[in-house]
C-alpha cells in the first residue's frame, strides 16, 4: 500500500482547460473522495492517476516513484469503472483472474489451452485459482464464480468488478462512480460495504462521485473540485461545517444550504436580509452572501424571531420535516429542518418566525470566498 | 372474427405466392437433376420425374469433371479470404473506433469512399497488376484482391463503437496489450457482428463467378461456379441433368450450413442491431 502524490496537474482538451493546477497528497491507507458537479474534471483526474489519460503538465508520484510515463498496467493501480466493464464473454472466475494471468503468465503460456498443458503454467494457474477463491470468499461471492456477467444483478456485477480490482493487491484503488448504476437502496448498502472493505484492506482509496452523500459517509477526506480547481480539501465535518467557498457550501449537504442576501456594513457589522446578525468582520464593506444550514434555523414563537416568513411547502420525511418558506426579501424559498418529535402543526400558507444561532452563520464575500466573522452584538428581534 | 381470418388468409396467400416465385427455380433445378435427358428435352415441366435418373446424373457430375476438386478449391479460397479479412478488418476497426490519432476521421472517410467503388470497376487494373507480378492463375489471384474488406472494416468499426470505452480501459489496466485487446476482448464481444459479416463474405466469394473467370485459365484452380460452366461447353453439349446435379451440389453446403446454424445466424443479426 502506498501514498499518492498529485502535483500541479493541469489538463487541457484543445482550448478547454479541464484541470487547473491541482495538487493533492494522499497518505497511505486514506479514503479520499473527489467530489464535484459533472464536468468539474474529477473523472479526468482519476484517469490521469490511472494512466489512461496523459496530463498536460504536472507530476504524479506513488510513494517516491514518478509514474508519469509508466503504462497503466505497470502502475499497479486498479480501477473500478462506473459501468463495471466486465468482460462479457468470460465467467466471473476468469474475469477476476485476468489481471493475475496477464502478470504471472508469459505470452506463450497465455495462448488458448496452453495454460492447462504446460507444467509451469499449471502451477501458476493453481496459485491464481487460490487467490481468486480467496477474493471471492472475502466478497462473499464464491457461488457466482462460474456465471457469466450477463447472468448477474447490478450489485453482483459491481462486486465482481471490485474483486477484479483487489485480486492483484495494488498500491491504490481508483473508483469511478461505482455506485451510480445501482438503485437507491442498494447504493446505501454498498456504501457501507465499500467503507468496510477499505477498513479491512487498509489500502489507499481514491473515490470519484458526484453524490455528496457518498463522499460524506465513506471518506476520511473530501476533495471538492469545481470547474477544474480544487476548492477545498478536508474531513467530511470540515467541509460540511466550515466550507471555504459558497460553491462548496451549496454542493455539500442535503437539502442545500440556505443562502440569503447579506451586507457588510461600514462599521464591520453583518446584516442578513437587512437584519443585524450579531456578527462582525474585518472584511471590506459591501454586499455579501450569508449561508445557514437548514438545521441552523429554528422555528420560534411569534415575537421572538429574527425574521418572518410564509410556509410554501412541507416535506414530511418521517423522522424529520423540511419546511420551505419565503418572505418578501428572499430571492428563493429557504428550508428549515425540524425534528418530527417537535410535532409542529404547520400548514402551507401559515406565517412563521425564524431564529438562528450567530455561530451557525457562514459569511461569503461577493466572489464566493468565505469571510471570517466574530460574534459581537446582541441580535435584534423583529418586533423590538 | 371472420374478417380477421380473411385478412390472415390473404396474408398467408401473398407469402405463399412469394415463396413459390422464389423457390420455383430451385425446385426446377433439383427435379431436372433427377430426370433423364429425354424427359428434360421434351419440354414438359413435370413436377415429379417420370423416370428417376438421379444416380446417373450425380455420378456424371462427379466423374465428368473434378467437381470435388472444385469444391475443395472453393473451401480453400472462401476460408482464406474470410480469415484474412478478419485478420485485417478487426485491428483496423479497433484503431478507427477506440484509438485517438491524427487523421482518423479522414481515414474513416476514405474507408467509406472505398465502399462506393464497385469491384468490377477496378478489375482490369488489378488484373494488369497481377499480370505484371506474375500471380495470375493461382490461388493468390483468387484470394488477394478480397483480403482487405472495406465493408468488413466499416461493419466492425460500427459495432466496436457500441462497445463501452470502459471495457477497453479496464483491459489496459489489467495489462492487456492493444493487439491483445483486439483479439481477447473485442473479438469475443463482436462475435455476433463477425458472424453476420462471415455470412456475407462466404456467400459472396463461394458464389463469385466473375473474378475467377477473369484470372483463371487452369482448371485445377476452378471454383464451384466455374466448375458448373464446364458442363456447358462444346465438349459436353447441353447436358442439363448433370449440369443441374452439379449446381445442386455446389449450393448444398450453403443451404446445409444455413439450416444447421439458422438460429445462430438470426440471433447474430438481431444482436448486432440491438447492442
Amino acid at each position: 500500500m502506498s501514498s499518492v502524490h498529485i502535483q500541479n496537474i493541469t489538463k487541457s482538451f484543445g482550448k478547454v482547460e479541464v484541470l487547473k493546477d491541482v495538487s493533492l497528497n494522499i497518505p497511505d491507507g486514506e479514503f479520499v473522495s473527489l467530489v464535484g458537479p459533472s464536468g468539474c474534471g474529477k473523472s479526468t483526474l482519476l484517469r490521469i492517476i490511472a494512466g489512461l489519460e496523459q496530463q498536460s503538465s504536472g507530476q504524479i508520484r506513488i510513494d517516491d516513484r514518478v509514474i508519469d510515463n509508466v503504462r497503466p498496467s505497470e502502475r499497479n493501480i486498479s480501477m473500478v469503472f462506473q459501468s463495471y466493464a466486465l468482460y462479457p464473454h468470460l465467467s466471473v472466475f476468469d474475469n477476476i483472474s485476468v489481471p493475475l494471468r496477464m502478470s504471472r503468465l508469459n505470452s506463450i503460456q497465455r495462448l488458448p489451452g496452453l495454460r492447462h498443458l504446460l507444467p509451469g503454467a499449471r502451477a501458476v494457474e493453481k496459485g491464481i485459482r487460490a487467490d481468486v477463491e480467496q477474493v471471492a470468499s472475502l466478497l462473499d461471492m464464491k457461488q457466482l464464480l462460474d456465471r457469466k456477467p450477463g447472468e448477474l444483478s447490478g450489485g453482483q456485477r459491481q462486486r465482481v468488478a471490485v474483486g477484479r480490482a483487489i485480486v492483484r493487491e495494488p498500491h491504490a484503488f481508483l473508483l469511478d462512480e461505482p455506485l451510480s448504476n445501482l438503485d437507491a437502496k442498494l447504493r446505501v448498502h454498498m456504501r457501507t460495504e465499500i467503507a468496510q472493505l477499505h477498513r479491512r484492506l487498509g489500502a489507499t482509496f481514491i473515490y470519484v462521485t458526484h453524490d455528496q452523500a457518498e463522499a460524506m459517509t465513506m471518506s476520511d477526506r473530501i476533495a471538492v473540485l469545481m470547474d477544474g480547481e480544487l476548492v477545498q480539501v478536508g474531513s467530511p465535518d470540515d467541509v460540511y461545517n466550515e466550507p471555504q467557498d459558497i460553491r462548496v457550501a451549496e454542493f455539500i449537504g442535503s437539502p442545500r444550504i440556505n443562502t440569503f442576501a447579506g451586507e457588510i456594513r461600514s462599521d464591520g457589522g453583518v446584516d442578513l436580509l437587512g437584519v443585524p446578525t450579531g456578527l462582525v468582520t474585518d472584511a471590506e464593506a459591501g454586499p455579501a452572501q450569508v449561508g445557514l444550514r437548514p438545521e441552523a434555523l429554528r422555528l420560534v414563537p411569534v415575537g421572538e424571531g429574527v425574521f418572518a416568513g410564509t410556509v410554501t411547502h412541507i416535506e414530511n420525511l418521517g423522522a424529520e420535516l423540511m419546511v420551505h418558506f419565503v418572505n418578501e426579501n428572499m430571492e428563493r424559498p429557504a428550508i428549515i429542518r425540524l425534528d418530527h418529535i417537535e410535532r409542529h402543526r404547520l400548514d402551507v400558507g401559515e406565517s412563521i418566525e425564524i431564529d438562528f444561532l450567530p455561530g451557525a452563520v457562514r459569511l461569503f464575500g461577493p466572489d464566493g470566498a468565505r469571510v471570517p466573522t466574530e460574534e459581537f452584538m446582541e441580535k435584534q428581534l423583529v418586533n423590538a | 372474427m371472420r374478417r380477421i381470418r380473411f385478412g390472415e388468409i390473404i396474408k398467408q396467400l401473398v407469402l405463399v405466392i412469394g415463396a413459390i416465385i422464389i423457390l420455383a427455380p430451385f425446385y426446377q433445378m433439383i427435379t431436372t437433376s433427377l430426370k433423364a435427358p429425354s424427359e428434360i428435352a421434351d419440354g414438359t415441366l413435370s413436377p415429379i420425374p417420370r423416370e428417376w435418373h438421379a444416380v446417373q446424373n450425380y455420378t456424371e457430375a462427379f466423374t465428368a469433371t473434378p467437381l470435388a476438386r472444385y469444391m475443395l478449391n472453393g473451401v480453400i479460397v472462401t476460408a482464406s479470404i474470410f480469415i484474412l479479412q478478419v485478420l485485417i478488418a478487426l485491428p483496423c476497426a479497433y484503431a478507427l473506433s477506440k484509438l485517438r490519432w491524427w487523421g482518423r476521421e479522414v481515414v474513416f472517410g476514405l474507408v467509406l469512399f472505398c465502399l462506393l467503388i464497385p469491384p468490377h470497376a477496378v478489375a482490369i487494373p488489378v488484373y494488369l497488376m497481377f499480370h505484371s507480378i506474375g500471380i495470375l492463375d493461382s490461388y493468390a489471384a483468387l484470394i488477394v484482391p478480397w483480403t482487405i474488406s472495406v465493408f468488413g472494416i466499416f461493419l466492425m468499426r460500427q459495432f466496436f463503437m457500441t462497445v463501452p470505452d470502459d471495457l477497453v480501459d479496464a483491459a489496459r489496466m489489467d495489462g492487456i496489450s492493444e493487439l491483445g485487446i483486439v483479439w481477447r476482448v473485442m473479438l469475443p464481444t463482436a462475435l455476433p457482428a463477425l458472424t453476420a459479416f462471415g455470412i456475407f463474405s462466404v456467400i459472396a466469394h463461394w458464389n463469385d463467378y466473375f473474378w475467377p473467370l477473369i484470372v483463371l485459365s487452369s482448371r485445377e484452380f476452378y471454383t464451384p461456379p466455374l466448375g458448373i460452366s464446364v458442363f456447358r461447353n462444346e465438349e459436353f453439349g447441353f447436358e442439363f441433368g448433370p449440369l443441374m446435379a452439379a449446381a445442386t451440389v455446389i449450393i448444398a453446403p450453403l443451404v446445409i450450413a444455413f439450416i444447421v446454424a439458422q438460429r445462430r445466424f438470426i440471433e447474430g443479426i438481431t444482436l448486432t442491431g440491438m447492442k
